[in-house]
């Protein structure tokens, strides 16, 4: 009787590898590495009502953190920070004229990233009168290297009434994909909300945070009537409400939300408000990179879990 | 300590002074004009000093403080209400009660009044360009708050008359305001000057306190 041979024949081979292909083209991810990229995660997302267009509901913001100069160790550091954003799902990148180095820092960034697809560009304007105010705009454009942006926004409300009229006029011609307002610090509550109400915008931006609920009684629910999509700054309070939470472990409950540490408890409680569309964390760090990223993945407290975080934070 | 840093807060000058341009050749020379006026004509130079310090008060109040440094300091409404308020006691002491007479008097304070008045109209511009920094960081007396107040004081300095103390209160406010502010941002341009200012806060009371020695 003859025996088989120990060696796989050719026959052997080639449905072997014929069995291999038709698997991996029935399942695309079989062999792809573990931890899966955000591309096979299921990334939160929510959309921006006047297009129904869909962003993650984690930015990144730049105040300070973008504003390092030409140092190339610390450009490269960001480098890094915006690489992390992008591989784990990020889209939103916020940034200002007004904060000094950062846009040429973030221009820096997007040259060096092979990755940023999925790039939501979005500056600010800064200045008073129509004709300086362009020619900053044009100034990001340059800096950025991204022409046209995705969004323009008022810093600040400065100028407000000069800067919207060119802000329509671009978005006519194409030139920026949507227009908003910003304000911060809990500041010009009562003319963001008159703008807010009365003005053909896309976008507001302004603070909101655990402890600073105030924009929850009238720019939160004006912004949702009105169909404006919503972006949160200082969601951290500038790294204050780490402070009060320093040094004590996450409650048990957290785990309901897919909350694995305290950033994530704080932007998964500012992106589950229903009129929210994105919190824009800002960071020097990749691990806190990370660790804010990951609050695009898992499920988002409903609102009696939001009450209860409220109720737990003012205890602590 | 401050929300920002001190290349934020520099950088803060580039949309002012393209904001306000022309108005700093309009400042400077209008200024100089009416020194030479006030020192010319001392009846009514007193008068047109005032108006002018009182306007410059109100525009560093309103427009620097307001509206570009109330974007990064919460604080900065309550320095343009200081601003507001001292050109409300300028325009009732020195224009409207002529309290503040200008000239020049060869003596140690009035040469104090002189340099310090040279200082804060030179300054900043001197600085820039020396140390190759964007020329739109510069600060201009009258527009920008350091070199305005340095200027108030070096007026004071330079008044023939005994000034009314309230004149004073607010001047020395702002200039420890700003001592600590750019002792905070690291500024040692800015902290001279300043040092400077409130050496001549302390020479104009001595001068008041023992004005027949120092004469």
């Amino acid at each position: 009787m003859a025996s088989k041979p120990l060696y796989p024949t050719r026959r052997n081979v080639i449905t072997a590898l014929g069995v291999a292909g038709t698997a991996l083209a029935v399942s695309p991810c079989a062999l792809k590495p573990w931890p899966l990229t955000a591309r096979e995660i299921e990334i939160l997302k929510k959309p921006i009502p006047s297009t129904g267009e869909q962003i993650p509901i984690v930015g990144m913001g730049s105040w300070i953190t973008f504003n390092v100069g030409n140092d190339i160790e610390a450009r490269n550091k960001r480098v890094r920070i915006l690489q992390t954003f992008f591989e784990s799902g990020g889209a939103l990148v916020d940034s200002s004229p007004m904060y000094g180095s950062s846009e040429d820092v973030i221009g820096y960034c997007l040259k060096r990233l092979r990755n940023k697809q999925g790039l939501f560009s979005a500056t600010k304007v800064w200045t008073y009168l129509r004709p300086l105010g362009i020619a900053q705009m044009k100034r990001s454009e340059r800096l950025w290297g991204e022409k046209p942006f995705d969004l323009l926004q008022i810093h600040n409300l400065m100028d407000w009434r000069t800067h919207l009229s060119t802000l329509l006029d671009w978005k006519a011609q194409g030139r920026v994909r949507y227009i908003g307002v910003t304000t911060s610090h809990g500041r010009r509550h009562s003319l963001t909300e008159k703008i807010i109400q009365t003005q053909p915008i896309d976008f507001v931006q302004f603070s909101y945070n655990i402890r600073d609920r105030a924009a929850e009684k009238r720019l939160l629910p004006a912004a949702r009537e009105r169909g404006l999509a919503v972006i949160i700054n200082r969601p951290f309070r500038r790294g204050n409400l780490f402070g009060r939470t320093r040094g004590r472990p996450l409650p048990n409950w957290v785990g309901e939300f897919d909350c694995l540490n305290w950033a994530q408890f704080y932007l998964k409680f500012i992106v589950s408000h229903p009129a929210v569309t994105c919190a824009i964390p800002a960071t020097s760090r990749v691990d806190h990179m990370q660790q804010n990223i990951g609050a695009l993945q898992g499920r988002l407290p409903d609102p009696d879990m939001r009450k209860h975080m409220i109720k737990y934070f003012e205890n602590i | 300590m401050l929300p920002y840093t001190p290349d934020i807060y520099l950088r803060l000058y580039i949309p002012y002074n393209q904001v306000v341009w022309p108005l700093q050749l309009v400042i400077a020379a209008g200024f100089y004009i009416a020194l030479i006026l006030s020192i010319r004509y001392p009846s009514i130079g007193g008068r047109i000093i005032s108006a002018f310090l009182a306007a410059a008060y109100i525009f560093v109040g309103s427009v620097f403080y307001y509206s570009f440094l109330f974007n990064l300091l919460w604080l900065a409404p309550l320095l343009s209400y200081l601003c507001l308020f001292h050109a409300l006691i300028l325009i009732w002491q020195g224009v409207k009660r002529n309290r503040l007479k200008i000239g020049i008097h060869k003596t140690m304070v009035s040469a104090s009044g002189i340099f310090l008045i040279v200082l804060a109209t030179f300054y900043s511009p001197l600085i820039v360009t020396v140390s190759g920094q964007n020329p739109l960081q510069m600060q201009f007396a009258g527009l920008a708050p350091i070199p305005t107040f340095v200027l108030t004081v070096g007026l004071y300095l330079a008044s023939i008359n005994t000034l009314p103390t309230v004149l004073t209160i607010i001047p020395i406010i702002l200039l420890v305001f700003e001592a600590w502010h750019t002792f905070l941002l690291n500024d040692f341009g800015g902290m001279v000057l300043v040092a400077l200012g409130l050496l001549g806060i302390c020479l104009l009371f001595f001068s008041v306190c023992f004005r027949e020695n120092w004469k």
